[in-house]
C-alpha cells in the first residue's frame, strides 16, 4: 500500500455516515445486518430461489485508495477507469497504429477530447468503471443495468438468446449473459467506435467484443473480470479486474450530464 | 502538541501534493481546464449563488482583488450526488455566507477555479469532492475533509 492510499484509508475510518435526502439512508429489506443493525456487508452473497447468486444492488467501481460505504466518488477514480491498459509496462506495444495515433493526439489535448467530456454517454466497457453507482435489477431471463451517470440503462438478456451476427452499433452495445456455476458471463457487441473504453484516449472498433466476468464475492463485494478482445485495435486480447462495492440502503439518483455544462468553452490543451 | 499534531498534518497535506495521481473525473480531466500553478485562496468570500447542477455544482463568490475592487468568481464543485452522499444539500451552503475557499484558476484565466476546501460561517469544514476526481482536489485529511 502507497502512503498516499493510507490517508484515505484514515479518512475514511473517520468518516460519519451520512443519509440526506429522500433516496439515501432507508433500509432496504433482506439486508443482512450486525448486532447494531448496521449492513453487514461481509455476509455471504444472497441466492435466489433457482440457486443461483442474486447480484441486485446498488454498486459502483472502487475508487482508488478503498471504500467509503455509500459515498461515491470516495478517492480518485480507479486505475481502469483512466487507462485499460494500466497493468501493461509498455502498452503501446499492443496498440495498433491507428489506436496509438488516437491515443497520442489525446495526451496532447489533456483528454479533452473525451466523450465524458463532453456529456456524451459512457459507452461499455467504461459504464462498469464510472464513479457513478448503478442498480443492478436480476429477473428472470433479464439482468438490468441502471445507470445513475445519465440516468440511463443496459439490458442483459440471460434468456438464451445469442449475440447478433451483425448488429447496429450503440454506445452500450448488445449484451447477453449466462451462468458459468456461480459467475455471470456476459459477452457484448455492437458498441460504436464513438465510445472510448476509458477516460483516456483508448479507442475500439465496431469490431469490439466484450467479455465480462461478475463474480459476488459477499453480500458487500463483486468482482468484474473484464477481458477486450478487438483485434483492429489491439494485437491481443487483454484483461483487467475491477472491484465493486455495494452502496447499502442506498439508490441511484438522477444525473442528467448535459443538465448545465459550463467547462467545454474552457478546455485547453498542453 | 495540538500544535504538532496541526504541523504534521500540514507537512503530511504538502506531501500529498507531491504525490498527484492522475487528475481525470468523471467529466473532464483536470488538466483539461484548470492549472495547479495557479491556486488560488480567499479568505473572505461572499457567495452569490449556489448552483447544484450537473456535470458540476457551481459556487459563485465576491472577493476583494488587490485594488480592493469586487471580483466575482466561479467555485467548481463535485456534481450534486457527489455532494449530497457526502452529507452537503441544498441547505449547507446559503446566500450571503462569508466563506473561506481555495483551489485551482482556470487556465484561460478566467475567474473560475477548481475548487478543493471550503469552511463555512460555523466553522464547518467541507470538501469539495472537486468532480469527484484525483489530486490536487481529491486526496482527504484526516481533520481537515472529516469532520472527526
Amino acid at each position: 500500500m502507497s502512503f498516499r492510499y493510507s490517508w484515505f484509508l484514515i479518512a475514511f475510518a473517520l468518516a460519519p455516515a451520512v443519509a440526506p435526502a429522500q433516496w439515501l439512508g432507508r433500509p432496504i429489506p433482506g439486508t443482512p445486518r450486525t448486532a447494531d443493525g448496521k449492513p453487514n456487508l461481509a455476509a455471504p452473497a444472497p441466492r435466489l430461489a433457482d440457486g443461483k447468486p442474486d447480484l441486485s444492488g446498488t454498486w459502483e467501481s472502487e475508487s482508488e485508495g478503498g471504500n467509503r460505504a455509500g459515498v461515491s466518488a470516495a478517492g480518485p477514480p480507479n486505475k481502469y477507469f483512466s487507462n485499460v491498459l494500466a497493468d501493461f509496462k509498455t502498452p503501446e506495444s499492443i496498440m495498433q497504429p491507428a489506436t496509438l495515433a488516437q491515443y497520442n493526439k489525446s495526451v496532447k489535448a489533456e483528454f479533452a477530447d473525451s466523450p465524458l467530456a463532453h456529456c456524451q454517454p459512457a459507452g461499455m466497457p467504461l459504464a462498469d468503471a464510472m464513479t457513478n453507482p448503478y442498480k443492478l435489477v436480476q429477473t428472470p431471463g433479464l439482468i438490468m443495468m441502471m445507470y445513475e451517470r445519465d440516468t440511463t440503462f443496459r439490458q442483459i438478456y440471460t434468456d438464451g438468446r445469442s449475440l447478433p451476427a451483425d448488429p447496429q452499433p450503440t454506445w452500450l452495445g448488445y449484451s447477453v449473459g449466462r451462468w458459468d456455476g456461480d459467475t455471470l458471463v456476459v459477452e457484448t457487441n455492437g458498441v460504436t467506435d464513438r465510445a472510448w473504453l476509458d477516460a483516456r484516449g483508448h479507442t475500439h472498433t465496431e469490431g469490439l467484443h466484450i467479455t465480462e466476468r461478475f463474480h459476488r464475492v459477499n453480500f458487500g463485494k463483486m468482482e468484474v473480470a473484464i477481458t477486450i478482445d478487438d483485434p483492429k485495435a489491439y494485437t491481443k486480447p487483454f484483461s483487467y479486474t475491477l472491484v465493486q462495492n455495494l452502496f447499502p440502503d442506498s439508490d441511484v439518483l438522477e444525473f442528467f450530464c448535459s443538465d448545465d455544462e459550463k467547462d467545454v468553452n474552457h478546455y485547453r490543451g498542453k | 502538541m495540538k500544535n504538532k499534531l496541526i504541523a504534521g498534518t500540514a507537512a503530511l497535506a504538502g506531501l500529498t501534493l507531491l504525490m498527484q495521481p492522475a487528475r481525470l473525473d468523471a467529466h473532464h480531466a483536470f488538466a483539461a481546464e484548470f492549472d495547479e500553478k495557479k491556486p488560488v485562496k480567499f479568505e473572505d468570500a461572499v457567495v452569490t449563488k449556489v448552483a447544484l447542477i450537473n456535470p458540476h455544482s457551481w459556487i459563485y463568490v465576491d472577493v476583494k482583488n488587490a485594488d480592493g475592487k469586487t471580483e466575482n468568481w466561479a467555485i467548481e464543485a463535485g456534481s450534486p450526488n457527489v455532494l449530497l452522499r457526502r452529507g452537503i444539500t441544498k441547505d449547507t451552503i446559503k446566500v450571503g455566507d462569508r466563506i473561506v475557499v481555495d483551489g485551482y484558476q482556470s487556465k484561460d484565466g478566467s475567474r473560475r477555479a477548481n475548487g478543493r476546501d471550503m469552511r463555512l460561517p460555523n466553522g464547518t469544514q467541507l470538501f469539495l469532492g472537486t468532480s469527484g476526481d484525483a489530486a490536487p482536489n481529491e486526496v482527504q485529511r484526516p481533520g481537515i475533509d472529516t469532520k472527526n
